[in-house]
């Protein structure tokens, strides 16, 4: 990796640092990159509200991630993969889903709790809402863009309708697939915060932790949770990149 | 197994309006078993479509495809074809192209690994069984299509212009190559293509079909021995013929 590809963030840190120091970027505003890193060092090493560590509050908000999301896998990629083969079935659930796509997983928050209480149930289905158009969407367009010859071959190699979709279509649609699941994963990831906003029983996740801070006036402790999960954000798409590679090559 | 069409018609209904589209008119021709026989047409005349329905990939409006004595309904797991693009999964390497047919037969692990070796090996690719689609050329593609193909040994092999996006030299090596599978194999051959002097070489018997809606414009036998001469002037003699029936149509 070329040095020169960090000097742009060092630079605009630098830039940053010094018109906080000098007064032109008032503090109660935005905090200075040193009070920032304060702010994270404060949030790993007194928690926040004091006692809630940071690690505490990602932990937390990963396994609603994590809840959310492989129930949206785990039901849009197959359901997917059917309304990709089948044009009726496809004709069947499309309006259904374009009704239902375009709202916001937001929008559902008032009615999740309705449904699941406050708590991890509602913050999953949250994220399973965030998550699941993208993956499936993706899936549907996957599958149906295989190149149809690819069926005739398998076809004129005797492969049943069952063998195409398992060694064919499923598998020359992964990697769209794979990209559905990586938009997924950035839109529960994103949902995910709002979700917390609104209240988790347990009082913690990286949303709930946000918001403590302002009601407690610790701008410093509001971006550096930002910042936090800006980067797990980052290190959680890495990490899909990988299996993607991965899982590729290996079907 | 010998392989008889008998008056085959397809007809394809076009858009909204279903306009018909005549696309075969009366087929028939008869194959050996162990022959090698060509058909040649004009490009679009319906070719691949007569190859799709001996294949089962389409049903035929009228007519019959019978082998060994019996009419085929739908696809015949002995039948094998070769498309005109080698059309490799490309998330497999080429001995996983390769074993795929015996995948779908549901054979052990270790003895379809096993005879997808043989073939690499028999076909100069034993050094490129790990590599990916993207990474051949495209004669050796051309060569893996055709082993993932022959590898549930089919009895009758089709084979849809294989050799059209070859390069003159790859396509004369691969000639001479499937000669000798043909041989080792004792398969018979349903070959399409729009090469004249590339049927001449390789058939015993060449079909003309006329531009579409096709027929059997005339059935030409060829009784040079093997190894052929390209440029003999018996070669030369039934090219010209060829080339003047499709010229007057």
């Amino acid at each position: 990796m070329k040095w020169t590809r960090f000097l742009p963030p060092l630079v605009s840190i630098g830039v940053w640092q010094g018109l906080s120091s000098l007064g032109i970027i008032p503090a109660y505003k935005l905090p200075s990159p040193v009070e920032i890193a304060q702010g994270v060092r404060d949030l790993i090493v007194v928690g926040m509200p004091p006692g809630r560590f940071l690690y505490e509050h990602i932990i937390y908000s990963l396994y609603r991630v994590f809840l959310g999301f492989s129930a949206a896998a785990l039901i849009a990629i197959p359901l997917g993969v059917f309304m990709g083969i089948s044009k009726r079935f496809r004709g069947i659930v499309d309006p259904l889903v374009e009704i239902i796509r375009p709202i916001p997983p937001l929008a559902w928050i008032p009615i999740a709790i309705l449904w699941f209480g406050i708590g991890n149930g509602s913050a999953g289905f949250i994220i399973f809402l965030g998550a699941f158009f993208p993956i499936l969407l993706s899936t549907v367009s996957g599958v149906m863009s295989v190149d149809k010859l690819l069926v005739d071959v398998a076809y004129t190699l005797n492969a049943d309708q069952t063998q195409i979709c398992i060694k064919v279509l499923i598998p020359a649609a992964l990697p769209t697939i794979f990209t559905g699941m990586r938009i997924g994963m950035g839109v529960g990831w994103m949902s995910l915060v709002a979700a917390e906003f609104t209240g988790v029983k347990d009082g913690l996740g990286l949303g709930y932790m946000i918001m403590t801070a302002r009601d407690i006036q610790r701008p410093d402790e509001i971006v550096a949770g930002m910042l936090v999960i800006g980067l797990i954000g980052m290190c959680i798409d890495f990490g899909l990149r990988c299996i993607r590679t991965m899982v590729i090559h290996n079907y | 197994m010998s392989l008889e069409t008998q008056a085959i018609n397809k007809t394809f209904l076009i858009g909204r309006s279903g306009e018909a589209i005549r696309v075969l008119l009366d087929i028939s021709f008869q194959a050996k078993e162990g022959q090698f026989i060509s058909i040649v047409g004009p490009i679009g005349c319906g070719k691949t479509t007569l190859l799709r329905i001996i294949s089962g990939l389409e049903q035929a409006t009228k007519g019959q495809v019978i082998m060994d004595g019996t009419i085929l309904e739908g696809r015949d797991p002995q039948i094998g074809l070769v498309f005109q693009e080698p059309a490799l999964f490309r998330w497999r390497t080429a001995l996983q192209n390769i074993e795929f047919g015996l995948e779908i037969l549901k054979k052990e692990k270790k003895s379809r690994q096993a005879a997808a070796r043989e073939y690499l090996q028999a076909f100069g690719l034993e050094r490129f069984g790990d590599k990916y689609p993207d990474e051949l050329s495209s004669g050796m593609r051309q060569k893996v299509a055709i082993a993932r193909t022959l590898i549930p040994n089919p009895k009758v092999l089709l084979m849809d212009e294989p050799f059209s996006f070859l390069d003159s030299q790859t396509r004369i090596s691969m000639q001479n190559f499937l000669l000798k599978v043909w041989d080792e194999k004792k398969i018979t051959i349903i070959f399409v293509t729009h090469n004249v002097d590339e049927a001449v070489f390789l058939s015993d018997k060449i079909l003309v079909l006329s531009e579409r809606p096709a027929r059997v414009v005339e059935t030409i036998e060829i009784d040079l021995t093997r190894p052929r001469d390209r440029v003999s002037s018996e070669t030369y003699a039934i090219q010209r013929k060829i080339l003047n029936l499709l010229a007057h149509q």
